[in-house]
């Protein structure tokens, strides 16, 4: 059977710069958690980003469930797009909309023409979103018409995590959802995350930089360095050697 | 130790080097500014002995217009009123243009850099040409009185209005553009739940201020025959009825104080 997401050969090149990436190529299986690890700036956001196709490649094709995304017509492409759920590093809410609103956002893509020009949304999308919302792990009503910028950043990364949730995604797409977290609650939101993909058995792709919690929930690493991938594997294989080589410690500390 | 000791100085040589240059750029700029600010004098025949003898001619000037006509002021109370309808329309037509040039003059909204460039051109000519210009011209095609001043404010808001939504739109967090991208949302409705609510207080806020502004020039609207209190102010002048000018100016004065602070107010809460 074909792999749910393919990578072939993907080179993503910004203007006349060194590609963000270059000739990835990678197949994932349903039910995978996949870490993307890696420095910043080594090209895991632009992959992540070519996954739903928000960055469109200079080369290759992605595949999702046999649908080559680069020949998609518009429309199609973003019927595929509302089967991924994607949340991010900032959380990407809409400060001005409450938190429901927002939540509900992630029925966008089914919504129609008039019920989006009149911001109303019927009975059921409000039902399935305060579901997520509990299920995120906000139970308190009283934050659900507050604006996000009142929140906390776990409580706006389980925002986000509801979002994504009303999109009933068959794939997530993390960007370093951890990275502008405390500490404490780092664990409750990979945590969640986890849960969530187990139970409804969702494929998930994320970018961390934080090789203990990657070794922890991933069920295989892939390791960038320099746009191209360096390893890719289960965490247990991951050696001292490949670390340091993907952080490019050795190098980093000549070249400063 | 001699030796060391040079090294050192010579070590931050360089930032005596960097002080004195940006001493003398300092410098020259003053001069250059001091430069312009002549030649312009000299172009304009700027006179100052010419404005002291004068000054006697001042108090004779006072003194024909004060104190201003009491019974002017009913006179003048429907042409205030117009000059006030004339801002609010020229304000409130333009809202409606300016929203959807804005978002095909936007970068991040617009459908190509094409249709992006030719509508930033179609702006910034509304904008550029002044609004009296543009009454001028109107008075021509639609005659006399308040209407065609309506279309001269119109005409400059909805340049000004475009430019400044397209700026707000452009200033939308690139995020919540992506985050909207990403659940599969159709163009608009990345527009009506992404980038709508965030510009929107920034939009009220600029729209405000062109009323303020508006009301400003719709009261001069009126020197070319664009109605108005602007009208009956120049009548006046043109009669030597300067009592009856003062009144009018008293008016202008209070009017446009009153609805800057009404839109100062309103600005703040919105923020």
């Amino acid at each position: 059977m074909a792999p749910l997401i393919s990578v072939n050969k993907v080179t993503k090149a910004y203007g006349r710069d060194n590609p963000a990436i270059q000739d990835i190529s990678l197949a994932i299986e349903k039910g995978e958690f996949v870490v993307l690890f890696g420095p910043s700036g080594v090209g895991k956001s632009t992959l992540l980003r070519c996954l739903n196709y928000l960055v469109k490649p200079t080369l290759g094709d992605i595949i999702i469930e046999g649908k080559n995304l680069g020949s998609l017509s518009k429309s199609k492409l973003l019927r595929v797009r509302c089967g991924i759920g994607m949340i991010f590093q900032e959380f990407n809410l809409v400060n001005r909309l409450s938190v429901l609103t927002n939540v509900l956002c992630g029925k966008l893509g089914h919504t129609g023409f008039f019920r989006a020009l009149t911001y109303r949304f019927s009975r059921e999308d409000y039902e399935t979103a305060v579901k997520a919302l509990r299920r995120s792990g906000l139970d308190d009503e009283s934050l659900y018409l507050r604006r996000p910028d009142t929140l906390s950043g776990g409580q706006k990364q389980r925002v986000a995590i509801a979002r994504m949730l009303l999109q009933e995604p068959k794939i997530i797409l993390a960007d370093e959802p951890i990275a502008s977290l405390d500490l404490k609650i780092q664990h409750t939101i990979m945590e969640l995350i986890a849960n969530i993909a187990t139970n409804d058995e969702i494929t998930v792709v994320m970018s961390l930089h934080n090789i203990e919690i990657a070794k922890q929930y991933a069920s295989r690493i892939v390791g960038l360095y320099k746009g191209r991938i360096e390893f890719d594997g289960p965490p247990g294989a991951l050696s001292h050697d490949i670390i340091n080589k993907v952080f490019g410690l050795t190098e980093k500390v000549t070249n400063d | 130790m001699i030796n060391k000791h040079q090294q050192m100085s010579g070590g931050v040589e360089f930032l005596f080097v960097r002080r004195r240059k940006r001493r003398l750029y300092i410098a020259l700029t003053i001069l250059g500014i001091i430069g312009v600010a002549f030649w312009a004098a000299w172009g304009t025949g700027f006179n100052i002995p010419k404005l002291i003898s004068g000054s006697p001619k001042i108090y004779n000037f006072l003194s024909r217009m004060f104190p201003p006509a009491a019974y002017f002021f009913p006179k003048v109370l429907k042409p205030t009123i117009e000059t006030l309808q004339m801002a609010l329309l020229g304000t409130t037509i333009p809202i409606f243009f300016a929203l959807p040039l804005a978002l095909l003059a936007a970068a991040n909204t617009g459908p190509n850099r094409l249709v992006t460039f030719f509508i930033r051109i179609l702006l910034n000519l509304l904008r550029t040409v002044p609004e009296l210009v543009w009454a001028l011209l109107l008075v021509n095609v639609v005659g006399l009185g308040a209407f065609p001043g309506v279309l001269a404010l119109t005409l400059h808001t909805i340049g000004g209005l475009g430019k400044l939504y397209a700026e707000a739109i452009e200033a939308a967090n690139p995020g919540i553009i992506e985050a909207m991208e990403a659940v599969g949302a159709k163009r608009y409705k990345v527009i009506l739940f992404g980038i709508v609510p965030s510009c929107l207080p920034l939009m009220i806020s600029t729209t405000l201020l062109y009323w303020e502004y508006n009301n400003r020039t719709a009261t001069i609207l009126g020197l070319v025959g664009a109605g108005g209190i602007g009208l009956a102010l120049t009548h006046a002048i043109e009669d030597f009825r300067y009592h009856d000018a003062v009144t009018c100016l008293v008016i202008i004065v209070l009017i446009l104080s009153i609805i800057d602070r009404v839109s100062a107010k309103l600005r703040a809460r919105v923020i």
